[in-house]
């Protein structure tokens, strides 16, 4: 048996094997490798590991993982009992097991939407997992940001590599600070494998990848994990383009019994929201009336009903403190106040929030199949998706008002003259409407970039057209499945076949958005105040969906333009779609 | 008193180095106690956005800085400074479970201290305003307050 070709050995180490023969190891720096051919030669790493291993060199310090495995299959002897600083490290961290935790997307930034995935080695410290150890891979970027950063990471201009934290830091930034739940799927791991696991992060620490956001990022890293510990798992293999971290979550949970336990870790955000919404209408008066005048004088409420009310007014002044709305010495005062009345109020049950699991959402690719009529004439077509999902999906498990769609191609076929043509490129489309409330009041947004056919009525010409459309404005739901919005867009075209060339404009728009479960509908009007009449128009749009499972469902939409220049465009599709 | 001058002792080198001062200059041991180190600065949403990249990229140094007081980011030492650390990173927590009289800081930090988490919870809830004298207590004061509670 030649191990150094073994899948054990190959995935511990991160080789992948080249299209033209040989291998080439994942990790870029020497640290990584005991010999300086270590990258290229797994056999000449192996030989040159088990001699130093063997002659008691420190180096088998740094790789635990590796010299616990060839210890296993008898190339190596001794032990790693005279290594301080991984003993030490194996100390403070107590590992009794490993979870993958999810945090889903920001309120109001559905780019966030793809989610982020880490991993906690869970402890065996008495107390709680607060104490557990949280490991994210992630990129060194120094300190470019926007733009500068998005470009370097999707090229490769960063070296990422993990970085270990309390799991109480970790709570504290995505919980407290950015307000994004934190779902944790334990590992179903023997105890042979989780001490595999630690030890493998142990060897990663020193190790630099090249990091790409579509690929080679945090969620692909941690499937290359798995794949190291269990070398029979083949869960790499759908990732060679992008790996979005929802997905990954999803392979990972759709091996059978890998993932014994899931919990939900609600962001504070979340909370608050569960909370106010639990409240009777004088509780919430009370609320609101503390928020806003600072008044905490409730004697109307039973001691239940005031602790319910002060521990959400803490939260929520712990919220707009770290949103930057509020003074610190305001805060402090203030949310002092409020905990000095609480702690001589009675024991109460604390409203736990219901969330959904992410890993139960819709497929994020997806294929749809039309028809429909276009100014009386007929067509067929078929659109692909690869990500994510739409306003009228099925949104289980995602964020309710939320719409991302990427690099959208959608095909037709024109029955009366049998033209073929790509009708729509959708280079990415933002649909997000948060609700606005009492309490919060968040912005919703859209935006737009496309290529699309346009017809112009001047000289009779159909052709394609670039679209930029961006828009703030603000959603309120008068009921839970009725949300109505305003937005106000800039919009702006380019095409070669529109009167010199181009327009600008302002795009009012209002909207409803219903969301009745299986059904789902939205309405929206527009006008266009452009720049040239071409661009001048009043928009209509409606689509509705019936969902039969999250991933097949079956919409209508309409369409309708009114043209300043007096002409109209009517569409209409029924469309079936497919997520897988 | 002798418990309180030991909870002083077993706390006593961490507590050296952690005036306010030092704190700060370290950059903090995380970012949940902001609040509670006087900082004024924030990280706001947008930049929250740019350390969280499209496809959930994150970028050590501003969302995982060097934490829990520990170079490493690992959580080390005897029960005085894993108590600090904790409290130091989780006082806003702590300071709401402490008035509420139960929660996951209270069941922590009976784990730290092996002590009956129900019963921590109901002293500490007792004892708040001695806990929190006034709105700008400090980490190091409200961990040596919380073991002698724990302790009594």
């Amino acid at each position: 048996m030649n191990y150094a070709e073994s899948p054990e050995w190959l995935k511990l180490l991160h080789y992948k094997s080249l299209t033209f023969g040989g291998y080439e190891g994942l990790v870029d720096n020497d640290k990584f490798y005991a010999d300086e051919e270590g990258r290229y030669n797994p056999q000449k790493e192996m030989e040159t590991e088990i001699k130093l291993f063997n002659e008691g060199d420190k180096i088998k310090c740094e790789f635990p993982a590796r010299f616990e495995w060839l210890k296993e299959k008898g190339l190596v002897k001794g032990n790693l009992d005279d290594c301080e600083e991984y003993q030490s490290f194996m100390n403070d961290v107590k590992p009794d097991g490993i979870t993958v935790l999810f945090t889903n997307a920001y309120m109001s930034n559905p780019a966030s939407l793809f989610g982020h995935t880490l991993i906690r080695i869970d402890t065996a410290r008495k107390g709680t997992q607060m104490l557990a150890h949280g490991s994210n891979f992630g990129a060194n970027s120094g300190d470019d940001s926007g733009p500068i950063y998005a470009f370097k990471g999707l090229v490769g201009g960063y070296y990422g590599g993990y970085v270990i934290s309390p799991y109480w830091d970790v709570i504290n930034t995505y919980n407290n600070i950015e307000n994004r739940d934190i779902w944790e799927y334990h590992l179903n791991l023997t105890l042979k494998e989780q001490n595999k696991f630690v030890n493998h992060l142990y060897e990663m620490k020193n190790a630099l990848i090249r990091y790409f956001f579509l690929n080679k990022n945090c969620s692909y890293m941690i499937l290359e994990l798995l794949e190291a510990v269990r070398p029979e798992l083949n869960v790499t293999a759908d990732y060679n383009y992008w790996a979005i971290p929802l997905d990954t979550l999803k392979t990972i949970k759709e091996v059978p019994d890998l993932v014994d336990n899931v919990n939900y870790r609600p962001s504070r955000y979340t909370k608050i929201k569960a909370q106010t919404k639990a409240m009777n209408e004088g509780q919430f008066e009370a609320f609101y009336r503390g928020i806003k005048e600072h008044d905490y004088d409730m004697e109307n409420l039973s001691e239940t009903e005031q602790s319910a009310v002060l521990e959400t007014q803490y939260q929520y002044y712990q919220y707009i403190y770290t949103a930057g709305y509020m003074e610190l010495k305001d805060y402090r005062k203030n949310s002092f106040a409020v905990l000095r009345k609480r702690s001589s109020m009675p024991e109460i049950e604390t409203v736990k929030p219901q969330g959904e699991e992410p890993n139960l959402s819709h497929a994020s690719a997806q294929i749809m199949f039309g028809g429909g009529v276009y100014n009386h004439k007929s067509f067929e077509q078929i659109n692909l998706r690869p990500a994510y999902t739409a306003l009228t999906d099925d949104n289980w498990g995602l964020i309710k008002g939320a719409g991302i769609s990427v690099l959208e191609s959608q095909f037709r076929y024109y029955n009366q003259n049998h033209k073929a043509v790509l009708h729509r490129f959708t280079g990415l489309k933002i649909d997000s409407f948060v609700p606005a409330d009492k309490i919060f009041s968040p912005w919703s947004y859209i935006s737009d970039f496309n290529i699309h056919r346009e017809y112009n009525p001047s000289n009779n010409h159909e052709g394609y057209v670039g679209e930029i459309k961006f828009g703030m404005g603000k959603t309120y739901a008068l009921f839970d499945w009725f949300w109505l919005y305003g937005i106000l867009s800039a919009k702006g075209q380019y095409g070669g076949f529109i009167r010199e060339n181009q327009w600008m404009g302002a795009a009012p728009e209002i909207g409803v958005f219903n969301d009745f479960g299986r059904f789902k509908a939205n309405f929206g009007a527009e006008k266009d105040f452009a720049t040239r009449k071409f661009g001048s128009r009043l928009i209509y749009k409606a689509e509705t969906s019936v969902n039969f499972t999250k991933d097949i469902s079956f919409a209508v939409m309409y369409n309708m333009s009114h043209n300043e220049s007096g002409h109209n465009r009517q569409e209409l599709i029924g469309q079936l779609r497919y997520s897988y | 008193m002798k418990k309180i001058l030991g909870a002083v002792l077993a706390c006593s080198i961490v507590c050296l180095t952690s005036n306010a001062n030092a704190i700060d200059s370290t950059g903090g041991c995380g970012l949940g106690s902001m609040a509670w180190r006087g900082q004024s600065g924030i990280i706001p949403q947008s930049l929250a956005m740019t350390t969280n990249g499209f496809f959930g990229s994150n970028t050590f140094g501003v969302t995982f800085g060097t934490s829990g007081c520990d170079p490493n980011g690992r959580i080390t030492g005897g029960t005085g400074r894993m108590m600090l650390a904790f409290l130091e990173d989780n006082m806003e927590q702590f300071a709401m479970d402490a008035a509420a009289g139960k929660g996951e800081t209270i069941e922590t930090l009976a784990g730290i201290m092996n002590v009956d988490s129900s019963k921590l919870g109901k002293d500490v809830q007792r004892n708040f305003a001695y806990i929190f004298p006034n709105d700008d207590v400090e980490a190091a004061d409200v961990t040596l307050r919380v073991m002698e509670i724990a302790n009594a």
